[in-house]
């Protein structure tokens, strides 16, 4: 279980749901706000998976 | 009697010779001759032997001084007196010989501690000028020749109307000046050519600048404009199709635009032109004009069928760190509602986009878009 994730030099940490957007990108609920991943963010497949 | 003086010459003549009874005895002369037996003596009437003394004298004065005077200024022991002796000036001197070895070998240095102070020369260490530190420095004639004297009014420059046009501001002048035509070809009077294509056109308002709020901004005093809110941007975004989340408008708000306590207002009409099927718009924010990394501040309802319009308003308030942000998942047109709350980082020294994305469900005819964004600050 991934709980955190570093993008631009922000580490986020998850605190909800993965909801699907679309094939190639999700929304991950995290302290600062909802994220955008994308499949072009390392963790996007990590996340995907679970 | 002969006579012979320095130079071998013989005055005189005969031989003199004296007698025991000292009367003169000669064996001949001027006058007759002796008689008698030779070697006894002479007597009878003897001739005068004819010596003539007074030539002797006379020819004397010719060859020797006498005593009593000096015509050659012959020096005496008076003339000596201010004279040193040989013995009295090895008293008194050094000869210059230096005999007693006094020191020799002075240098510059023992000059300059003996002086206390160093003594100018060629190196100059006490910076005396000469006449080639003069060059930059005017004489008063060539100044006299160069520059302007300070102006005295009614001395040097005229007044005009008996009032002084030396110092600051303004001095009316009654009367209409009297120009002088300006002959010849313009463009070729090239100073006054370029001074005046450098000059700004008369402005006319509306024309040649723009209005504000429908107010001119020509003529003097202040034009008092609402700021609260001021409209940051309005936005023309695309209707796209496709059911990838795509950036259909974009705005960046530069660092510094937002301080505490600010709000943002968007007013986003969307609309769809064709297709049946659920289309989605978003708000997200990011620090790049892309969705990857983006943060969601807000969701559309979704928009069905043939639901093709939709306005959609959104307020954020901004207190130094933080967007409040009203729950950025829920499908609501209006945030004139309760509803959560999220709080999402906004570091208001750097720029921010604030991202508006379209879905579609289906590929095609679909076609949802940002039609028009207005996006305000309120402070």
């Amino acid at each position: 279980m991934i709980n955190t994730f570093t993008y631009n030099e922000i580490e986020y940490t998850i605190t909800g749901p993965i909801e699907q957007v679309s094939d190639t990108q999700i929304h991950v609920e995290t302290d600062k706000g909802i994220i955008l991943v994308d499949d072009t963010m390392d963790i996007f497949k990590e996340l995907v998976s679970e | 009697m002969q006579l012979v003086d320095k130079n071998g010459n013989i005055f005189g003549g005969g031989i003199e010779v004296t007698g025991p009874d000292g009367k003169p005895k000669t064996t001949g002369g001027g006058g007759g001759s002796p008689t008698g037996p030779a070697g006894g003596d002479l007597y009878g009437t003897y001739p005068n032997p004819g010596v003539d003394w007074n030539l002797g004298i006379s020819t004397y004065s010719m060859y020797y001084y006498p005593l009593s005077s000096n015509p050659a200024g012959y020096i005496t022991t008076a003339a000596l007196s201010g004279y040193l002796t040989v013995a009295t000036a090895a008293s008194t001197y050094y000869p210059l010989t230096n005999p007693n070895a006094y020191i020799s070998g002075i240098t510059g240095s023992d000059v300059t501690t003996a002086l206390g102070y160093t003594p100018y020369d060629a190196a100059n260490p006490a910076g005396y000028i000469d006449s080639s530190a003069l060059g930059p420095y005017l004489t008063a004639t060539t100044a006299a020749a160069t520059y302007q004297p300070i102006l005295v009014s009614s001395t040097n420059i005229k007044t005009i109307n008996g009032a002084s046009v030396l110092g600051s501001g303004d001095l009316t002048v009654s009367g209409a000046a009297a120009w002088g035509g300006i002959t010849g070809t313009l463009s070729s009077q090239s100073d006054l050519n370029t001074a005046l294509n450098g000059k700004q056109d008369t402005l006319v308002s509306g024309s040649s600048i723009k209005t504000v709020n429908g107010n001119s901004l020509l003529g003097s005093g202040n034009l008092t404009i609402s700021s609260n809110p001021i409209t940051l941007a309005s936005l023309i975004g695309s209707n796209l199709i496709g059911t990838a989340n795509q950036i259909s408008a974009s705005y960046r708000i530069a660092g510094g635009t937002l301080v505490a306590n600010n709000s943002i207002f968007i007013n986003d009409l969307l609309t769809k032109t064709a297709g049946s099927t659920t289309s989605t718009a978003r708000i997200y924010i990011n620090t790049t004009n892309s969705l990857t990394g983006a943060t969601l501040i807000g969701t559309a309802s979704a928009m069905t069928s043939t639901t093709y319009i939709q306005r959609v308003f959104r307020t954020y308030y901004f207190n130094g760190t933080h967007l409040f942000v009203y729950n950025p998942t829920s499908q609501l047109s209006t945030d004139v509602t309760a509803g959560t709350i999220t709080l999402v980082p906004f570091n208001p020294a750097i720029d921010y986009f604030l991202i508006f994305a379209v879905q579609n469900s289906t590929t095609t005819p679909d076609n949802l878009g940002h039609k028009r964004v207005i996006i305000q600050l309120y402070d």
